[in-house]
């Protein structure tokens, strides 16, 4: 589903790479946990895959398609249609409710969401809690509300940056339940960058930025 | 503790200075918005003002003749504030035109307090014509036509000056204004040349008072002066309006400043929030951010209003042009207090300042953890809706009573501006419910705009005090625009349908209009009355039935007519009916001419443009009042049997019956007032479009400055895959949306406050009402005009507001400061050059200015008298004079004389330093006149009562000169010549360019010795010389005399000069002399004189003459002449040694150090900084 290859990233500000030669694939329904020490790296090679940064040297191919050699409306539409993506800030827009949150990338899309949405709603305990504002909802429920939306338009790839960096310890699993098993349910690739091990324990796989260059890590 | 939090602020204001920069940016553009207004307004509202006239005037007694031999014997007694008004009725383009001749000499002394208008007749003096705008109308005549008069008279054509001004004081409105030495060459068949009276411009106590009488011969008297000034209704609306727009600008500003300082406190929040919980008091935060706030406020009023003042200094002209032109209001700056203006500024920035920091800086210090609903705004949100709905009903209540229950126009303002304001808190109320309805399930087809929508509803709230402040300018503009559209189209059809002859003759004769076969003359009659007991003007209306449908009525009853005809009743206008509480069908008392009788009032008709009250009658009611109880009005109407196709047969018959009689159709005298209404109201118009630009500008920086809330929100959009393009427009639809509501809000209120100004505040202002009548076009052009400016500056801002590089509010910032570095290139691309002798302007003739010819030297005693084929002479005298404890008084007289295509003028200046002070005077006159004489035998040279009186023998010394300082010293002045004359150039022929094309005849006198008497006794102003109150100083000193004459100095090429004249202490004197010629080397010339009268003529290469620093006025110099091992450092006795008079140059007393000591004067012309120090 997810091959990234040889991929390379330098600081914006020196000559210094980030990390350079990177190659990693994830199948679909697979999930995989990035972790590193802060600033090695992780969050931008997250953003490379999503498309939002570009790299200096390597491809990056979802689904059959490269990615990195597409201009950037081209990402932005491939983005759209294929990915879902969850912010350690939730990033939900406070002006619109918890359900239309939810569906912006469904309707954005023109897809059908009204039977996803419910299941997404009921497996992620808010049924009652969709005509809410943003501001009304708790730490966890607002991620569940962001994890919700980054499933509800079928994506094949899901992107998580630190999904429970703001989370206290009940909730952070609460909420890692909720994704990992909707993905694997929907047969969605997940890719996890965190901190935490035991985020990292519930991945099929789990990797490490050390010194610029992805290492497997086992001992979890 | 509170520096270190001032510390964390300044820190935090460098990191986000974009932010701070805008904020000022804000500031500024109140204060220079506010500070423009309100300097035009003032200026404006001076001009309005009933010009100060005369304060005095003499005249003749019954039976006696004043004349211009009067005239001259006062001024030469130092009545130098009187002028001499002449005036006769002249027939020019078969019309009568009153026309003056009029003294202006005297109005260019800047020493006089000259009020309003009279400063206009200044142009006069240059030898145009002025005319007022009544009589320009008459003659169809618009400024630089030319004009020959009188019809009976050849004379050159005269040029016409200015064609719309208010009438002067003293002056009728149909006045044509000429030089009076003009005047009486025209009419030179009157040799004794009589005077209407001898206007005294400045007021006097009563001793002065009675000097002042004591002066005067047996025949002549003074009168203090009272000159009726017509009163101007469409004047008193106009000003109604600058009142009302000054108004609305400094609430606009108000919120703009209040706005502009809450944003930065919004965006100080959370770093105010953690300094309170690391435990910094409050009291140390507070006073932090007011230090902080403050500086801003001080720094954007200051720069705002220095801004207002230079936008205002740099369109001066064009303003005067405009108010001159189109409001007959002439425009002075000298007329406005800019302390007052820039005080008020800085007064309203920190009331903003005030409002902005106490209710923001609570909120940040809530030390309460918000409770989840008020965090969602559920609670706060109901509350504040509550409070809202309680504080909106308050205000209508008190509009509702203020406007059913006052009479007064204060109170209708009051009324009017609790509506605007009330307004303005329902629709910041309104706005996110608004916009909150539009996010609907309708909506969610498109994603995009239902986010924006959403997010638009958040952002109305937090740009609430720039919505409001938007909202009232727009609101105003709507409803004056709705007044004025709707007062132009009442009037407009009040004047078709009140006008019931196609035509009609204005004349002082009406009786005498002549009928025809076809026109029918039809004069009516006015006599002045009462009615109970209140004086009004009753006039006559024919009671045909074609005048009777020319009344339009506000009120009248069914047997209107019947019960009019018959003499039972009146009709009364609006404004008089109001002002008394008169209704229809009442009962009055009319009394004419000690006849009474009961009136009913019958009909109140519309009476739109005069401020008095008037009633109409039959004509029996005036007729049974007796023959002698009413006069002719001088309106006569022409009504023909049958259609006139054209009326110049009847023309023709009328000027060779009357002589006065002026002509005018009944479209002819439509158009003339429908223009005069239309030019009253363009600068209201202006006005209202500043204070609208002012207000969208502020509103659309904060729209795109809060727009950085969205930053996150368009991450994610981003991060679902939506492009940043579609973002973009999502974005700036939103700001769509919000300017669109704030614009659709305004309009019913606009139309509501058209109507309160209609229906209250033109009732209690004027005294009539009118329908209300908005063009819908000009209301969309409004409303359209401040919503595309709107959208032009969110568009500019927002163009880099989903990129990476910048965020929203930088666009904004860049394209203000584009704004203001362009208005300043535009400002500094003048040439920065201060133009020599440019009071004396003049249009390129044919006339041949005699040249400076070098086969012809001086030739003396004969070349002291003035040469007047040449362009430009001067006589100059200058003096470091010294009294007993050697302190040193310079001293300078100058008499100039200029020749403006063959008409000579006149001007003295006269300066006078003492060590505390300094007396600087112009006079200017002209030959003919009576108060100048220019003498050879003996010389003589006089102006007013400034007298320079030479020795038998023609030469200007021994010279005694006498000059009485207006307001200050009488100085007195013996001088002797102790050396020869000194030629200066070859044979007295000056070159004073490497290219011979500027040349002069130059001779001196450095050889004098001056004994001077200051005495005090004539100091109006109560400075004395010196700190002493003595009354008599002695001074003595050298002199130095300079007599030059030419056509070949002044140009256009001319920067300036500088010129120094020095007396060494080993008796030798030095001349130098520098031009500045555009684009040119300097030109250097001088000459060394020594104390035997030996002269060593020096250039360029044998003296060097520089100033030591760079200075944009150089008062510090070097000269140097090493053939005499001389090198001179000259620096100025004071530094303050400007001439501030109708052009400012820069001349005073010098010392002179180095290898020789040594003192003298130094004067510096052209210079662009020559106004400091006036």
């Amino acid at each position: 589903m997810l091959l990234v290859t040889k991929v390379s990233k330098r600081y914006a500000t020196s000559s210094a790479a980030l990390f350079s030669g990177i190659t990693l694939k994830v199948a679909a329904g697979e999930s995989l946990a990035i972790m590193g020490a802060s600033g090695c790296g992780k969050s931008t090679l997250l953003n490379i895959i999503a498309g939002l940064v570009t790299s200096d040297s390597g491809s990056v191919v979802i689904d059959g398609q490269e990615t990195s050699g597409l201009a950037e409306s081209l990402r932005d539409a491939f983005r759209a249609a294929h990915i879902g993506m969850v912010f350690q800030q939730f990033n939900l827009i406070d002006c619109l409710s918890v359900v239309d949150n939810i569906t912006l990338p469904a309707r954005y899309l023109k897809r059908p969401y009204q039977q996803r949405l419910a299941l997404l709603l009921q497996s992620m305990g808010l049924e009652h809690k969709q005509n809410s504002a943003i501001g009304d909802l708790s730490g966890g429920e607002q991620q569940r509300v962001a994890i919700a939306r980054a499933l509800i338009h079928s994506p094949k790839l899901i992107l998580a940056d630190e999904p429970t960096g703001n989370l206290d310890e009940a909730t952070s699993d609460t909420v890692a339940d909720c994704l990992f098993s909707l993905a694997k349910s929907h047969g969605a690739a997940l890719v996890v960058v965190t901190h935490a091990k035991e985020i990292a324990a519930r991945a099929d796989r789990a990797v490490v930025i050390k010194h610029g260059q992805l290492e497997p890590l086992t001992n979890l | 503790m509170m520096w270190v939090v001032l510390g964390v602020f300044v820190q935090h204001a460098k990191r986000h200075w974009p932010y701070v920069l805008l904020m000022l940016f804000a500031l500024i553009t109140a204060g220079s918005g506010l500070s423009s207004v309100l300097v035009i307004n003032q200026a404006a509202l001076a001009a309005l003002t009933p010009a100060q006239g005369p304060a005095y005037q003499i005249v003749a007694k019954p039976g006696q003749t004043i004349t211009m031999a009067h005239y001259g014997r006062l001024r030469q007694q130092g009545v130098i504030d009187g002028i001499a008004v002449a005036h006769r009725e002249v027939r020019i383009k078969q019309q009568v035109i009153d026309v003056y001749g009029v003294d202006a000499w005297p109005l260019l002394n800047n020493r006089l307090q000259l009020g309003g208008e009279y400063g206009s007749l200044n142009k006069v003096g240059t030898g145009r014509a002025w005319i007022s705008h009544s009589a320009a109308n008459k003659l169809k005549l618009t400024p630089g036509a030319t004009l020959t008069l009188p019809d009976d008279k050849q004379t050159p054509p005269l040029a016409i000056s200015e064609a719309a001004l208010n009438p002067l004081p003293g002056l009728s409105d149909n006045a044509l204004v000429l030089p009076i030495t003009d005047y009486f060459a025209l009419f030179a068949d009157d040799v004794v040349q009589p005077l209407q009276a001898i206007f005294v411009l400045s007021k006097r106590s009563p001793s002065e008072l009675q000097q002042l009488k004591a002066q005067l011969p047996a025949e002549l008297i003074l009168q203090a002066t009272t000159l009726p000034i017509d009163s101007q209704t469409m004047g008193k609306s106009f000003s109604f309006h600058l009142v009302a727009m000054a108004g609305l600008l400094t609430v606009v500003s108000l919120f703009i400043v209040t706005n502009a300082l809450s944003m930065l406190l919004a965006f100080r929040r959370q770093t105010i929030g953690h300094l309170h919980k690391l435990g910094v008091a409050k009291k140390s935060i507070t006073q932090a951010l007011c230090i902080e706030l403050s500086l801003y406020c001080v720094v954007g009023s200051l720069v705002g209003v220095l801004l207002g003042f230079w936008l205002i200094t740099y369109f001066a002209t064009g303003i005067s042009t405009n108010l001159t032109n189109l409001l007959r209001a002439p425009f002075s700056l000298s007329s406005i207090s800019f302390l007052s203006v820039g005080l008020l500024c800085l007064f309203l920035c920190a009331v903003g300042m005030a409002v902005a920091v106490v209710l923001p800086l609570r909120q940040a210090l809530q030390t309460e953890p918000k409770s989840q609903a008020s965090k969602a705004g559920v609670i706060t949100g109901a509350r504040a809706r509550v409070m809202t709905s309680v504080v909106a009903l308050i205000m209508a209540a008190a509009i509702i009573i203020l406007l059913l229950k006052s009479k007064t126009k204060e109170a209708d303002l009051a009324a009017l501006a609790l509506f605007i304001l009330l307004g303005s808190l329902v629709v910041t109320a309104a706005l996110p419910g608004l916009l909150a309805t539009l996010v609907n399930p309708f909506t969610l087809r498109w994603p995009l705009l239902h986010w924006a929508l959403a997010s638009a509803s958040g952002l109305s709230r937090r740009c609430k005090l720039a919505a409001s402040s938007y909202f009232i300018a727009l609101v105003s503009a709507v409803g004056l625009s709705g007044m004025v559209d709707s007062f132009r189209t009442a009037t407009d059809q009040w004047l078709q349908q009140r006008l019931a002859a196609p035509a009609y003759v204005y004349t002082e004769a009406p009786t005498q209009v002549p009928s025809t076969d076809n026109i029918r003359v039809q004069t009516r009659r006015i006599a002045h009355g009462k009615i109970n007991g209140v004086a009004m003007e009753i006039t006559e209306l024919p009671t045909t039935e074609h005048y009777q449908q020319s009344m339009v009525f506000a009120q009248s009853t069914n047997d209107v007519w019947r019960g009019f005809t018959q003499g039972n009743g009146l009709l009364l206008n609006q404004q008089f009916a109001y002002r008394n509480g008169i209704g229809i069908e009442d009962q009055l008392t009319l009394a004419i001419n000690g006849n009474t009788r009961p009136m009913r009032v019958l009909g109140i008709y519309k009476d739109f443009g005069n401020p008095n009250g008037q009633g109409i009658v039959a004509p029996s009611v005036l007729t049974a009042t007796g023959p002698g109880a009413t006069t002719l009005a001088d309106v006569v109407a022409l009504h023909p049997v049958r259609p006139v196709a054209d009326w110049q047969p009847y023309k023709t018959l009328l000027a060779n019956t009357l002589s006065d009689a002026s002509f005018i159709t009944k479209q002819e005298l439509i158009d003339v007032s429908m223009a005069v209404f239309d030019q009253t109201f363009v600068l209201t118009d202006g006005l209202t479009v500043v204070a609208l630009i002012v207000a969208a500008f502020s509103f659309a920086i904060t729209i795109a400055l809060l727009s950085q809330h969205l930053k996150s929100n368009i991450q994610t959009l981003s991060a679902i895959g939506i492009n940043f393009r579609s973002i973009r427009r999502a974005v700036f639809s939103q700001f769509i949306v919000i300017c669109l509501l704030v614009s659709l809000l305004a309009i019913p209120f606009g139309i509501g406050l058209a109507y309160l100004l209609i229906t209250t505040v033109n009732i209690n202002a004027f005294g009539w009402t009118y329908p209300l009548n908005i063009s819908p076009v000009k209301l969309l052009a409004i409303v359209g005009a401040g919503f595309v400016g709107l959208l032009l500056v969110c568009w500019l801002a927002i163009q880099r507001s989903t990129s990476h590089r910048l965020p929203p509010g930088y666009s904004a910032l860049a394209v203000a400061g584009l704004l203001i570095i362009s208005t300043f290139l535009v400002g500094c691309s003048q040439e920065d050059r201060a133009p020599i002798f440019g009071g004396f302007n003049q249009a390129p003739t044919d006339y041949v200015y005699k040249t400076v010819d070098k086969a012809n030297a001086i030739n003396l005693p004969a070349d002291h008298a003035p040469h007047n084929e040449y362009q430009l002479e001067w006589w100059y005298l200058t003096s470091v004079l010294r009294d007993e404890q050697q302190r040193t008084y310079p001293f300078q007289y100058t008499v100039f004389r200029f020749n403006q295509n063959g008409k000579q003028t006149y001007m003295a200046h006269a300066s006078l330093h003492s060590p505390d002070n300094h007396w600087f005077e112009q006079r200017f006159a002209e030959p003919g006149l009576p108060y100048f004489k220019s003498e050879t035998q003996p010389f003589l040279l006089s102006l007013d009562n400034w007298q320079w009186q030479g020795a038998q023998s023609g030469e200007p010394f021994p010279a005694q000169l006498t000059i009485p300082f207006w307001q200050g010293p009488k100085v007195s002045v013996s001088l002797q010549p102790t050396g020869p004359y000194v030629l200066q150039g070859e044979g007295g022929v000056s070159v004073k360019s490497a290219d011979a094309n500027h040349v002069s005849y130059y001779y001196s006198q450095p050889f004098l010795s001056a004994t001077v008497q200051v005495q005090n006794e004539s100091s109006a102003d109560g400075t004395t010389l010196g700190t002493a109150p003595v009354s008599t100083t002695k001074l003595t000193g050298n002199a130095w005399y300079d007599h030059e004459w030419t056509s070949q100095l002044v140009s256009e090429q001319v920067n300036g000069w500088d010129w120094f004249s020095i007396h060494l202490n080993n008796g030798d004197k030095i001349m130098a002399f520098r031009l500045r010629i555009h684009q040119k080397a300097d030109f250097i010339t001088g000459n060394y004189i020594q104390s035997n009268g030996v002269r060593q003529p020096l250039n360029q290469n044998q003296m060097s003459l520089q100033p030591a620093n760079q200075n944009a006025v150089p008062l510090e110099w070097q000269l140097a002449i090493p053939s005499r091992n001389l090198s001179l450092t000259i620096s100025p006795i004071k530094q303050q040694q400007w001439n501030c008079g109708l052009f400012t140059y820069y001349e005073g007393g010098v010392n002179v150090a180095g290898t020789h000591a040594g003192e003298g004067f130094m004067e510096l012309t052209g210079y662009p900084h020559g106004d400091e120090g006036c």
